[in-house]
């Protein structure tokens, strides 16, 4: 019932992954949130160069919680930040550097969803909160950008990830959207209870 | 010095056990949750969620990456001789906490744009509550972001009565739950100003999961929100189920004819809270 998908994965794969079905991921993936993905979107317009490469790493919605670990560092809690909050920036920075999905929660909004028709791209739901399954998932932590002026949350981590998940597909290439779908039939329950 | 407060050690403890497990009513309402559901993707989301409870209890990590802004609510005893030592005490311990525990640093400045750890102007927020004796009890929450975008200061047409109120408060909490984490606790302030509003609907978040109000009319309501949001099948993470929120706490203050604010603040699953009571002499316990 939960796929393991092995990073990076193929396009048409990608292509393929269908609402409703729950995988797991194990590769390098690219944490951005709030401040880094305002930069990356700088980036994407060509008013920013870039400490380190994103192009073609999955986007991952997450503030991490880390630990200095000797020169390196041990993440403690990982997992997905509300993503809507990425919505505006999204498309350009797919666009830009090859993004082939995002890990997130709560769903994003209507451009995102055309850009991930247009792409062939996918939306993966984490479950929100399960910081430590998370955390035991991350099996090396490649880099870390922007810490000292963006701190800990809303630095980009490049994590490599073994077996994260369960990852709901949640909006898929065909346009389909789970969020969206539970939202409009909550909408339609609440209106016609009047 | 603040770290020589007879109480320290057991709040950074208290702390420590708040950050890496759910209090007992929380698991208690999560295994009821799941035992009602009927859907797999709800089903999953719930076990994942009660796996990721015992990962981190049995490994002492904290339970989500977001441990939150720090929020002491603190019913302090008029009569109590520790007083000013309790502000310093809260900060220091929480300093403590970000380094041993460990929590993320998580207090932004806004105009500096600068991450200033989990001590900063404001934070941790301290809500301060004059009561008689020389008891101080302060409760711990780490309130989250994704719950916390979720509040609202709802200002309601007061012609409108308790059936305004509760279609206003249902109306915001169906279109912002999805994003709060749900299971939901849902937190109402009804009536006062607007500040006392919220303030209300913060306190009430506190109470043990769905103990009522003891007016009855008070407590009606929460069981006709609660029944409400739940029909509204947005379920856990907003993929769909039946249960949305765990449980409504609302509480109320008399309002200006011409006003009735509403105060709506939510609770994420991952209610990570714990009280401390301090007797008169300084000895501190955890009770509950």
């Amino acid at each position: 019932m939960i796929r393991r998908v092995e990073l990076p994965a193929l396009p048409a794969d990608i292509a393929a992954w269908r609402a409703g079905e729950i995988l797991t991921v194990s590769g390098v993936v690219l944490t951005a949130r709030d401040l880094a993905h305002r930069r990356l979107f700088e980036a994407a317009e060509g008013r920013r160069d870039l400490p380190f490469d994103p192009t073609g790493l999955p986007i991952f919605h997450c503030g991490p919680l880390a630990r200095r670990d000797g020169s390196g560092w041990t993440i403690s809690g990982l997992g997905p930040t509300s993503s809507l909050r990425m919505e505006a920036t999204t498309p350009a920075i797919m666009a830009r550097f090859a993004t082939p999905f995002l890990i997130g929660k709560g769903g994003m909004g209507a451009a995102t969803r055309k850009a991930l028709v247009e792409r062939g791209s996918a939306y993966l739901a984490a479950v929100g909160g399960t910081g430590a399954l998370g955390a035991r998932t991350v099996a090396e932590v490649v880099s870390v950008a922007w810490l000292e002026d963006l701190g800990m949350p809303d630095a980009v981590w490049i994590l490599r990830l073994h077996d994260y998940g369960p990852l709901v597909v949640t909006m898929d290439s065909r346009g389909r959207d789970l969020h969206e779908e539970v939202a409009l039939a909550a909408q339609r329950a609440l209106d016609s209870a009047g | 010095m603040s770290t020589q407060v007879p109480w320290a050690e057991v709040l950074l403890e208290a702390i420590r056990h708040a950050s890496v497990s759910l209090p007992s009513d929380i698991v208690a309402g999560l295994q009821r949750a799941l035992g009602a559901e009927t859907s797999d993707l709800a089903r999953l989301h719930l076990e994942t969620i009660l796996e990721n409870e015992r990962v981190a209890r049995e490994n002492g990590l904290p339970l989500c990456q977001d441990t939150g802004t720090p929020v002491f609510f603190v019913r302090a005893g008029v009569e109590s001789s520790w007083l000013a030592a309790v502000e310093p005490s809260l900060l220091d311990v929480v300093r403590r906490a970000t380094d041993s525990i460990p929590l993320r640093p998580s207090a932004i400045d806004p105009f500096a744009g600068r991450n200033v750890g989990n001590v900063g102007r404001g934070v941790p927020v301290i809500d301060w509550d004059l009561v008689p004796g020389a008891e101080i009890t302060i409760t711990y929450v780490a309130k989250g972001g994704g719950s916390e975008n979720a509040s609202a200061l709802l200002l309601v047409p007061p012609d409108g009565g308790e059936p305004g109120v509760l279609r206003a408060v249902l109306a915001h909490v169906v279109r912002v739950a999805p994003r709060a984490c749900p299971p939901v606790i849902i937190g109402v302030g009804i009536g006062g100003t607007t500040d006392l509003a919220l303030r209300l609907a913060k306190r009430a978040l506190i109470r043990p999961l769905g103990a009522h109000h003891a007016d009855p009319a008070v407590a009606a309501f929460e069981d006709r929100l609660l029944d409400a949001v739940n029909r509204s099948g947005i379920g856990p993470m907003g993929l769909g189920g039946s249960c949305t929120a765990l449980a409504v706490h609302a509480d109320f203050a008399c309002r200006h004819p011409a006003s009735l604010p509403v105060g709506v603040a939510l609770q994420c699953w991952a209610d990570r809270r714990i009280t401390v009571r301090i007797a008169a002499d300084g000895a501190a316990e955890v009770v509950e």
